[in-house]
């Protein structure tokens, strides 16, 4: 359904969201794992 | 840092420290899926072998190849990047249109960004991203992740997620991420289109890369982080009960 304008859409995807928790996320979950190797930018 | 902001930024981490909450995202007819992930002052998306985690104490982006096994570290004032030349103007409306969404109830919200580019304008083209929302309040664990964005959404680093060095998309992004920042929900389903909106031709690659690596800053903070601020969520339900957007701009 689309309700912005009426020109045609060059691309579409949708995306749904699912699983939702509220489950406790260790801090280990957000922190680079061993062994790995920084990159120059 | 300075030290006098050590114990605030202690107090802020203990007042966010059981804000977890996470969720998936998945490409309908497609593969591509997401991972969301929410704690304390720290979000984190996984795609693939990709993750990318940002850190709101810290102020960086984190983005770590697992396959490679590799990782940058970059801080959010380093993250200008983006193309000057264009002019973008953002919106978000809510149409009042309801459907259930795999068990939740929704509301429907529609965010558009025109892009005008020299190039385009030659090409008697328009380009617009149209992302269409359906926010739901029935979501568990919406007030944890309300709780994060009470938190950080005021440190999100728009000027440099939003458009670098162009004041433009910055003020676009800014508006748009104050105006999502009132939805009263979360995002339980999105449907992202590209127009030309004229012309003969499709836009251009670059064009195309400007509005996908804009709906990507956007997605980086939710698109179910989208959740209404509680405080500014008192009045939600005025309206019948349901879902309403309040502008704050």
């Amino acid at each position: 359904m689309g309700a912005g304008s009426g020109s045609a859409a060059l691309f579409e995807t949708t995306m749904e969201a699912g699983n939702f928790s509220a489950g406790a996320i260790p801090d280990s979950a957000f922190a680079i794992p061993a062994g790995y190797q920084p990159l120059d930018k | 840092m300075k030290p006098t902001h050590v114990p605030l930024l202690m107090l802020a981490v203990s007042l966010t420290a059981h804000a977890d909450f996470s969720y998936t995202m998945t490409q309908k007819g497609g593969d591509q899926t997401s991972k969301h992930y929410f704690k304390g002052q720290k979000m984190m998306v996984e795609r693939g072998t990709k993750s990318t985690i940002m850190d709101f104490e810290a102020q960086t982006l984190t983005s770590i190849d697992n396959a490679a096994k590799t990782y940058t570290v970059t801080r959010f004032s380093d993250m200008a990047n983006a193309a000057t030349g264009m002019d973008v103007k953002a919106d978000i409306k809510n149409t009042g249109q309801k459907k259930t969404i795999n068990g939740y109830n929704a509301n429907q919200v529609i965010m558009t960004m025109d892009v005008e580019m020299p190039q385009a304008r030659q090409a008697g083209m328009k380009p617009q991203m149209e992302i269409e929302l359906w926010v739901s309040q029935d979501v568990p664990g919406r007030e944890e992740l309300t709780a994060f964005y009470r938190k950080n959404g005021a440190h999100f680093p728009m000027a440099a997620l939003g458009g670098g060095n162009n004041p433009s998309m910055q003020r676009a992004m800014a508006k748009l991420q104050q105006q999502m920042a009132e939805l009263d929900g979360v995002v339980v389903m999105e449907v992202i289109r590209m127009k030309s909106g004229g012309g003969a031709g499709g836009p251009s690659a670059a064009q195309t890369q400007q509005m996908a690596q804009a709906r990507a800053r956007l997605e980086a903070m939710g698109p179910a982080g989208w959740a209404g601020r509680r405080g500014r969520a008192a009045g939600a339900g005025e309206n019948g009960g349901g879902f309403r957007l309040r502008r704050a701009i």
